[in-house]
């Protein structure tokens, strides 16, 4: 018998890579748990409309400061209270996870695709082009985030749009530094030698053949830049430089929370809680992407 | 003669996968013993095993693990390190990445002794460069404050021989010494290796993939495959009279043997990982006399006359005996 | 090493200069006229204003004024502020040592909790102490922390009233800023009970600030314990029969401490940044709050100058770390 035979005929194959990906993605179950948080989310951004009890502006005015149902003197009908001027907190936060979604995706995507074309091509091209555009996003790590954007903010003015922009100018270098660092790593290897001398053009080389093997990394670190878009938009929100009142956003409900502390627990306590719930799902399902797409960490 | 090493039926698990597949070993005090078998046999884990330095999540299971007259499975962690580094010790494959790069030579060689024989500063000193000096490296005393990093690939192999044989241990293991260095290196390694292990008078168990280096120092050969001995034997006879059928392979494919053919001969296929392993006869599918029953039965392993074999039809004189 | 420091130094003179040019161009992207915005709401007449303008230096060409900026820097002059009219480098070096404060209070505290965390983690993984040690630094390296800031507050300053809720000092106190570090200059004061009020002003704000490096240090302590522990000179070290206890603390923490410090290190940003926000919730009058004020008051050299210097700050702590980073790791020192 021919021993080739033999050895195929015994051969139990390693499983599908999507399957083998899932399966290490759902032995962590804190990865599971953020990925259905964040669907959770979703849906709630999506069907705001439908599922709100109350319109997120409306104030009501016999109803200031109530509190949530179960204490005295809540009612079913707003759940979760009410803040400062008699807006349902619960339809404001089911309004807030649109924007705060809407920002993240935004912020992502913008910081993604330019990072992505930065980091390719001065990863690819090198030489000059390449000092410039890494020397300007060390400048721009060099400076803490958070004033980078305020910066920003302060020379556009204050807007949810200006916020969004600002922070996803911040998050640049992350993206257009792993960029540059795997197209340099995959740059040396045989199968891209291989189609250059088939004759690739510059084009088809960065983003056809280079490309989608860097995916990997910027996958994860785009599932870890929502978490911080979030945050860092609601932080602007708080500090009066994101959204503007009334918009109904999660940082800007904390900013004039402070002088309830003492009087209104809940009116503090839920956009809080809901911007870290989210943004802990996406670090969750963040951490299980990259353990699971990550070699070097299976065991 | 007195039995210094005793192993028998042990196994290594990683997640279910058995790296070390109910191994019997044994080595007489001042003997060497070579272990030979492709990447993946499991002749490292089986010494990391004795060492007892199976990385997380690995199980050791063995019925018997005598060294010495103690047995290491009932020994206390704190008894047992007070041999590991003493009376057995190891060399690595990788001398590079196995000197600490944070400290330097002097104080990675004094450590064992500090921690086995205690004595003064200056005393450990002394012994450090006297030790380097008989791993021949020049200039012991300039040597002191090196960094590993420093060091050229040879020379860090025999710092890690220095602190090897630093407490006189009765064992050295070593695991693939020369293979990372460069050829030029490896002979002189080797030399060093086998000169240390006759004035000291230990036992060597010397861990190689390559026949040649065995066929030149070692009395005693243990050959795996998959992580099972198939075949042990006496260096004499193994290369004239193999009797497992991976052995007659593994010499087949020597350059010397095959001066006027044009093409090496290989052994097709690999060895079975985690998801390949096969029924029967692990090394049945790669094996040219393989029967029916080689794919159907597992089979044991057997001494007769101080030569063990797993087989079901071992060799004798290159023909199979099928009965 | 002298050759390694040098290169580091001669690193930082681009950053540097780029961190001016933002800085100058941000008073130039600002839409709007310099001196209508300083003359504010009440207008200004033409000939007064081509004088201030002049005065300003701002009709010279950008080149020049960016010279001039340039060297204004250099001398300590980061120009007045609208609001005060005081020197920028002077409030800015008045309210300093409150931020320098509550950061190495903050940093401390995420240390002495993060590392040996981080540590045991990695050293027990797989355990119920791994997972409590990575669900909670993930729960913190997720916190906004201006709301961890209002809760710590509403519980422990409301509800228990163990803390003070706002500020640096009671009120009962006045004390001399000789230092401008209130628990030094508490101590010095000699005044009974001053420095335990500083002492209990600074926890929360500490707490708060220290989360996410908490955080951070903890994850990265762990996966580099991890890392290293699987290293072949980890068990080199166990094969001479090292006991597991100096295995971890001797071999495998020193050279897995050589990532930790340059995280410890980029912490520093992120100090400075939550700075203006932990400023902002416990009106601690530090840089972080007088930035954020400057901003909501279009006090530009304020702003300016503020990001200046804390730009300034970070590219040198970053040196700082560099250079630690080096002397940690012996083969940076000999390479580079």
């Amino acid at each position: 018998m021919n021993e080739t035979a033999i050895i195929a005929e015994n051969n139990i194959s390693p499983p599908h890579p999507l399957k083998e990906f899932w399966k290490y993605f759902s032995e962590n179950k804190g990865a599971v748990a953020g990925l259905w948080f964040i669907g959770i989310a979703i849906l709630v951004a999506i069907s705001a409309n439908l599922i709100a009890p109350h319109s997120p502006f409306t104030q009501y005015r016999d109803a200031i400061l109530q509190p949530p149902f179960w204490m005295d003197g809540g009612t079913t009908e707003f759940i979760l209270g009410t803040d400062d001027v008699g807006r349902d907190i619960l339809s404001r936060l089911i309004f807030g996870a649109r924007l705060s979604l809407f920002v993240g995706v935004i912020v992502v995507t913008l910081s993604l695709a330019v990072g992505i074309f930065l980091g390719i091509t001065s990863g690819y091209f090198g030489g000059f082009y390449e000092t410039v555009v890494m020397r300007l996003m060390d400048i721009m790590l060099a400076l803490p985030s958070l004033l980078l954007a305020m910066a920003i903010v302060a020379i556009l003015g204050p807007s949810l749009q200006n916020a969004i922009l600002a922070i996803a100018v911040v998050v640049l270098p992350h993206y257009v530094r792993l960029t540059r660092a795997s197209v340099i790593g995959e740059k040396s290897k045989d199968y891209v030698t291989s189609s250059r001398v088939s004759g690739a053009g510059p084009f088809r080389m960065m983003f056809v053949v280079i490309l989608p093997n860097c995916m990997a990394p910027l996958i994860v670190q785009a599932t870890l830049g929502f978490s911080s878009a979030i945050l860092d938009a609601a932080a602007l929100g708080f500090l009066g430089m994101g959204a503007q009142p009334p918009t109904p956003e999660w940082g800007a409900m904390l900013a004039n929370s402070l002088q309830f502390v003492q009087r209104a627990w809940w009116v503090v306590t839920f956009p809080g809680l809901a911007i870290l719930l989210t943004v802990l799902a996406f670090n969750l399902a963040g951490d299980g992407l990259r353990d699971a797409l990550d070699p070097k960490m299976k065991r | 003669m007195t039995k210094l090493l005793e192993i028998e039926n042990l196994s290594v698990e990683f997640d279910g996968f058995k790296a070390v597949d109910g191994v019997n070993l044994s080595v007489d005090e001042g003997k060497v013993v070579g272990i030979v078998g492709e990447s993946g046999s499991g002749k490292s884990v089986t010494q990391l095993a004795l060492m007892g330095l199976i990385p997380y999540p690995g199980i050791i299971k063995a019925d018997r693990l005598m060294f010495h007259n103690s047995d290491l499975m009932a020994l206390s962690a704190k008894k047992r390190r007070s041999i590991t580094g003493k009376d057995v010790s190891m060399i690595f494959q990788e001398p590079m990445t196995s000197l600490n790069p944070c400290f330097t030579v002097e104080y990675q060689i004094s450590e064992a002794l500090k921690i086995h024989e205690g004595g003064t500063r200056q005393e450990r000193r002394k012994r450090v460069i006297e030790l380097l000096s008989q791993v021949g490296i020049p200039a012991p005393e300039d040597r002191l404050g090196t960094f590993p990093h420093q060091l050229s690939g040879g020379m860090s192999q025999r710092v890690m021989i220095a602190m090897a044989i630093a407490c006189s241990p009765r064992l050295l293991i070593a695991d693939e010494p020369t293979t990372a260095l460069d050829v030029t290196i490896q002979a002189q390694i080797l030399e060093l290796i086998m000169d240390l292990q006759q004035k000291k008078n230990m036992a060597l168990v010397l861990i190689t993939h390559d026949m040649a280096v065995i066929a030149e120092t070692v009395e005693d050969v243990v050959v795996m495959y998959a992580g099972q001995v198939v075949e042990k034997n006496s260096s004499d006879r193994i290369f004239t009279n193999p009797c497992h059928p991976y052995t007659e392979a593994l010499l087949n494919a020597l350059p010397e043997r095959n001066i006027n053919s044009k093409r090496l001969p290989t052994i097709p296929g690999l060895v079975p990982g985690k998801f390949d392993r096969p029924d029967g006869c692990l090394f049945h599918p790669r094996c040219k006399h393989a029967k029916k029953m080689c794919k159907e039965v597992v089979p044991k392993y057997s001494e007769k006359n101080s030569i063990g074999v797993r087989c079901h039809f071992p060799l004798i004189n290159g023909v199979p005996q099928y009965d | 090493m002298i050759q390694f420091l040098a290169k580091r130094l001669l690193q930082i003179i681009p950053a540097f200069i780029g961190v001016t040019l933002l800085t100058f161009s941000l008073v130039h992207l600002i839409p709007g006229d310099p001196v209508e915005l300083r003359a504010g709401e009440r207008g200004i007449d033409p000939k007064r204003h081509a004088e201030m303008k002049a005065a300003m230096g701002l009709d010279k060409p950008l080149p020049v004024q960016y010279f001039d900026y340039i060297t204004g820097v250099f001398k300590g002059d980061l120009g007045k502020s609208f609001v005060t009219k005081k020197p920028v480098l002077k409030e800015f070096l008045t309210l300093f040592p409150a931020t320098m404060e509550l950061s190495f209070c903050a940093i401390i505290f995420a240390i002495i909790f993060g590392l040996p965390a981080g540590v045991i983690a990695g050293v027990k993984r797989g355990t119920i102490f791994d997972h409590s040690v990575m669900g909670i630094s993930l729960t913190g390296y997720s916190m906004p922390i201006f709301w961890w800031g209002l809760l710590l507050i509403l519980f422990f300053s409301v509800q228990l009233g163990w803390t003070p809720v706002s500020g640096r000092l009671s009120a009962l106190f006045w004390i001399d800023a000789d230092t401008g570090f209130m628990l030094i200059d508490t101590l010095r004061s000699n005044e009974p009970g001053a420095f335990k009020s500083a002492l209990s002003h600074l926890i929360l704000p500490s707490i708060v600030l220290g989360t996410i490096p908490l955080a951070v240090i903890a994850r990265m302590t762990r996966s580099s314990m991890l890392e290293v522990l699987q290293e072949d000179y980890v068990r080199t070290a166990r094969a001479k029969g090292v006991s597991p206890s100096r295995v971890v603390m001797v071999h495998a923490l020193r050279n897995a401490l050589i990532p930790v410090i340059t995280v410890i290190g980029l912490q520093i940003g992120v100090l400075l940044a939550g700075a203006i926000l932990t400023e902002t919730i416990f009106a601690w009058p530090g840089i972080g709050k007088w930035i954020v004020e400057a901003i909501n008051r279009r006090d530009y050299p304020v702003v300016q100058g503020g990001i200046l210097m804390i730009s300034s700050l970070v590219i040198f702590v970053n040196l700082i770390v560099d250079i630690l980073y080096g002397i940690v790791n012996p083969r940076i020192r000999h390479t580079a």
